[in-house]
């Protein structure tokens, strides 16, 4: 399993991003968001972080990038794409999810570790985690209230799209939405960051699975389909 | 050549936590009469084209794909008169 | 010299123009006879920033002198941007610690939000990866409008900045007190990780070697910002507000990348931020250093508007911009590097042998200064200072509501949980952090070994205040407990002096006894000072802030494993380690109930000091014991009340002294949490943590809360002083 981490200048969890990748023994790249094709890829990594510097909205600008035609097609081509944080906030602007992304409602950047809820361990991404499970990522955000309208959540939750919540919802978010997932299962958005919890020592070691889980894309993605 | 101002709103039923906040500010400093406010972004730039129906085509593809997201915001635009290019 | 409209020479002495930018009549003839004529208006500029206390360090340059600066782990100590400390295997940590407490007082978000740049860039510039991020912050009360605001604005400048370079914001400390109303601290501190043979110099040698400037357009951004760094404020700097530079960190983010890659580059001669006076300090320095000269092509500085005169460039203080100088022939490959980057850049000059620091537009020569009496010969001023007059002693306070007392300290900001300012921070970023602000120093691993770096920020300006010799032993000591504290060997510290205007005697005194009890203590405590700043004229109309020299220490932890688990836990003991004695001058107990800081002797034996801190550390590391928190602000109870909420664990402590000392800040002291029976040199077992319940008795007073209520006063304090309204 190779994955392309997209590299958008402002992003700065490419390389966590790209530690976890090859953490869980896969193989990972760096990618240029000049580039226009991701066809050497068998899955897309979107970091987090400030691509260009958040000016005009979240992801406006990474969404017009070139690489974005290409991220579009590893998705139709039902190759795994995740979204994290400023990933998430892309992945919306360019259509690939819905809804969008806004300021926090207490309006300040929140940075601590939170506790979410899988709530749906149905994909190729959750697989291996119990229904319902608890885990503890970090989150850090300052427009990670997700929006949509109400016909689009009564549309995620009858579709199961909804992955991940928070236990208890720091920024504001519909149906405490942390992480959704499009109709087909493999492009995955999420605020909260897996890739920094991969250790103990570091607070928390239950974002491991979620890697592990799409390095094995195509066995996890086809027991769920 | 024109100059377009153009303003993004978000949507009316979209939370302004800006807008939240700076209606509480105003009634700090003793404003009762102020309320509702909205906060958005303004966008001047120069256009090299003259035919309106042009500008408008362009304007409005601008915004959809770039300037303004749809999902949560609005936005209208002017051309400024011709001097102040 | 017809482009610009600039006052002549003439002007220049007749109109003493020279005062405005800061400089005295004595400075500005020392300029004339350096130049052997008088200067025009480029050069008067260029002197007054270099001359400011700010770059020259006019005022302190006899007390830094003092400081130990030289160790067995010390690569390199002041002088650079930054001070390098050995870790091993080839590897360094570099750090350092600025202040923007101007700006930020003028322009709160924007004032600490390039406080960050800079010191990023500081760090960046020696060639060194940063991992980590501290600040240290003084505000006056929140009961206060706008010390609310200022903390406002300060928070989310350093957040709004630090979270989108990318950087985690991993320690800090905050404390507010009268003494800061309109005049806050913010002071920032970075540490880098870099090779040893990466290690940059801020030098230009090499005639005909190219002048590379990279980063963002000039603008006339905070021109005269250095200097107006060193003077005091008044109503007037209301009306400065063009002084305030605007930070940009998504360009800051491309120019450290760009950075990195440029110090891989062979061809790379030597490099500088553009900080304080911009063009001018970083062109200069690197010259005088270099022991060459530099001629520089202004028409070639990439501007953001037209007719920005050589003077406005060379005083610009226009943010994220580097200066490099590279081998002749080579600049082509930066400029490709920077363009594929998306920066501005262009060569501008070259290293020269003639020792004149040349400045030309188009055709026309605008300034010609010999390099190194600009650098070298800045004015030094030694005053007289003034010892105060020691104050009556109060050591006794056992006649007053304590428990009031202690209800009053944990809803204190300066002593309640700072959640609501850290949680602003991104403090993950990087995916190495151990321990975050919240509780005692940040600790970083170093990617790809099982060594960490622990970091800390901290100063005690009320111990200062009341005795500066021995109050300014205990802002050292305090670091290197904290340090300790984590399991950390100390290895070196970095200083920013945050003082009122030298010019007063009893300001002048604070400095000069403060920096002699550092300097002891720098030695005892084996931190030699590898890099600096000084901030001095922190006044208002009224008064002086309290003397606040601020420490950032670091640590190398050798192996994390210890770290791996946390192992506090019910039924282990608490012990206190060392005595509480009746010192209560510069105490938080004090300042709430008699509202002024005594002058008198405060206490701190550096020798038990040293030996006590490297016992606990050595006892930690073997996992002998669990936990150590070294006694700060508030004294031992509330130090059990912070540890109670941060793990949220109940306690129930016995202690056979009189009620008051609880509140007692005497030096040396910790509370340690270990098995029960230890035998720890200098200790006492005082109680166990136990339940859910926040008991604590010694003689004459005791309180028993539940421990929802001790985390709610401390949890809740300054969410709720910023959401009130007046």
């Amino acid at each position: 399993m190779k994955f392309a981490v997209v590299r958008f200048p402002g992003s700065n969890c490419d390389r966590d991003l790209y530690n976890a990748a090859v953490k869980v023994g896969a193989k990972a790249e760096y990618v240029d968001y000049r580039e226009t094709s991701l066809d050497d890829f068998d899955g897309v990594l979107i970091p987090g972080g400030f691509s260009f510097g958040d000016y005009l909205r979240t992801g406006a600008m990474a969404g017009v990038a070139p690489i974005t035609k290409s991220i579009k097609k590893a998705a139709d081509e039902d190759k795994p794409v995740l979204g994290i944080c400023n990933g998430f906030q892309i992945l919306t602007e360019i259509g690939l999810l819905p809804g969008a992304l806004i300021h926090n409602t207490g309006h300040t950047f929140i940075s601590r570790n939170e506790s979410l809820k899988i709530v749906n361990n149905n994909t190729g991404f959750t697989k291996n985690h119990a229904e319902n499970e608890d885990v503890v990522y970090p989150i850090a955000h300052g427009e990670g209230c997700y929006y949509c309208t109400d016909e689009t959540y009564e549309e995620l939750k009858d579709n199961n799209q909804i992955i991940l919540t928070y236990n208890e919802n720091p920024n504001g978010s519909i149906g405490d939405i942390a992480g959704i997932i499009n109709k087909r299962g493999n492009v995955l958005g999420m605020m909260p960051h897996p890739e920094r919890a991969l250790e103990a020592v570091l607070g928390s070691d239950d974002g491991l699975r979620l890697f592990e889980n799409i390095k094995s894309w195509e066995e996890n993605h086809d027991t769920v389909r | 050549m024109k100059k377009i101002e153009l303003i993004i709103t978000l949507q009316t039923q979209v939370l302004d936590t800006q807008g939240e906040a700076l209606d509480r500010a105003v009634k700090d400093i003793g404003h009762d009469e102020i309320s509702n406010i909205r906060v958005g972004k303004v966008l001047y730039f120069d256009i090299d084209e003259t035919d309106t129906d042009k500008i408008d085509e362009i304007v409005k593809s601008m915004s959809e794909r770039l300037f303004a997201n749809t999902v949560i915001e609005t936005y209208n635009y002017k051309i400024l008169d011709e001097e102040t290019v | 010299m017809t482009q610009f409209v600039e006052p002549t020479e003439t002007d220049i002495k007749e109109q003493e123009l020279y005062k405005e930018m800061g400089l005295t009549d004595a400075e500005y003839d020392k300029v004339v006879s350096i130049l052997g004529r008088q200067p025009n208006y480029t050069e008067i500029g260029i002197f007054s920033v270099m001359w400011s206390e700010h770059c020259s360090y006019k005022h302190s340059k006899p007390f830094l002198g003092q400081f130990p600066t030289s160790g067995e782990q010390v690569l390199m100590g002041p002088g650079e941007g930054a001070g390098v400390v050995d870790i091993g295997d080839n590897q360094a940590v570099v750090f350092k610690v600025e202040s923007h407490n101007h700006p930020s007082a003028v322009e709160p978000y924007q004032g600490a939000a390039t406080g960050v740049g800079g010191i990023v860039r500081d760090i960046v510039s020696m060639g060194a990866q940063p991992i980590g991020l501290l600040n240290s912050l003084r505000f006056g009360e929140l009961t206060n409008r706008n010390n609310r605001r200022l903390l406002r604005g300060v928070v989310s400048g350093i957040g709004g900045y630090g979270n989108s370079i990318g950087i985690p914001t991993v320690s800090g400390e905050v404390e507010f007190d009268p003494f800061y109303d309109t005049n806050p601290l913010v002071n920032a501190m970075c540490v880098g990780l870099i090779d040893h043979d990466k290690i940059q110099k801020g030098t230009a040698k090499g005639v005909g070697n190219k002048v590379v400037y990279v980063g963002l357009k000039t603008g006339r951004d905070g021109i005269h910002g250095a200097s107006f760094a060193s003077e005091e404020l008044s109503e007037d700097s209301e009306a400065k507000r063009p002084s305030v530079q605007i930070g940009d960190p998504f360009t800051g983010r491309k120019l450290m990348e760009a950075t990195l890659k440029a110090i891989d580059m062979p061809e790379l001669v030597g490099i500088q931020d553009m900080g304080a006076a911009g063009l001018t300090s970083s062109s200069s320095e690197m010259a005088a250093k270099g022991d060459s000269g530099i001629t520089l092509y202004l028409d070639k500085v990439p501007t953001r508007e037209d007719g920005i005169s050589p003077y406005e460039m060379m005083l610009s203080e226009t943010q994220e911009r580097m200066l490099l100088v590279v081998e002749d022939g080579s600049e082509n490959k930066f400029l490709d590097l920077f363009d594929d980057m998306e920066l501005d850049s262009a060569v501008i000059g070259e290293v020269t042998d003639n020792d004149r620091l040349l400045l030309y537009y188009e055709e026309d020569l605008y300034a010609d200064i010999p390099v190194q009496p600009l650098s070298e010969e800045a004015p030094v001023y030694i005053l007289e200072g003034q010892e105060p007059k020691e104050d009556a002693e109060r050591g006794d306070y056992s006649n007053e509501d304590l428990d009031a007392v202690f209800k009053s300290l944990i809803s204190h900001p300066t002593m309640a949980s700072k959640d609501f300012i850290f949680e602003q921070y991104d403090n993950q970023v990087g995916a190495n952090t151990i321990q975050k602000s919240g509780f005692g120093p940040g600790i970083v691993r170093v990617e790809g070994t099982n060594k960490a770096i622990s970091m800390t920020i901290d100063g005690k300006s009320r111990y200062v205040y009341a005795d500066p010799y021995n109050g300014g032993k205990e802002v050292v000591a305090q670091a290197f407990r904290n340090i300790i504290a984590t399991g950390a060997t100390p290895l070196g510290m970095t200083d920013c002096l945050n003082y009122g205007s030298p010019e007063k005697p009893e300001i002048y005194n604070q400095l000069d006894e403060s920096t002699k009890g550092m300097a002891e203590a720098c030695r005892a405590l084996q931190t030699p000072v590898v890099s600096g700043n000084v901030s001095l004229y922190n006044e208002t109309k009224t008064a002086s802030i309290l003397p606040t020299p601020v420490i950032g220490m670091v640590g190398l932890i050798e192996d994390i494993e210890f770290l791996k688990s946390d192992k506090l836990s019910e039924g282990d003991s608490v012990y206190l380690v060392g005595d509480l004695k009746k010192q209560f001058q510069g105490s938080q107990i004090e300042k709430l109930i008699d509202g002024e800081i005594r002058k008198t002797v405060r206490e701190i034996d550096l020798e038990l000091e040293y030996k006590r801190g490297i016992l606990l550390k050595d006892m930690f590391v073997s996992g002998d014991i669990h936990k150590i928190a070294p006694l700060g602000r508030g004294g031992l109870i509330v130090k059990l009340a912070q540890l109670a909420n941060h793990y949220n664990l109940g306690m129930d402590i016995d202690i056979d002294v009189r009620g008051d000392l609880l509140f007692s800040e005497s030096a040396s002291n910790y509370v340690v949490v270990a098995p029960g029976g230890l035998n720890i040199e200098g200790a006492a077992e005082i109680g166990k943590i136990s339940g859910n319940a926040f008991k604590v008795s010694a003689q004459n007073f005791n309180v028993d809360y539940d421990l929802e209520e001790i985390n709610a006063a401390l949890k809740g304090a300054i969410p709720e002083c910023m959401s009130s309204v007046d």
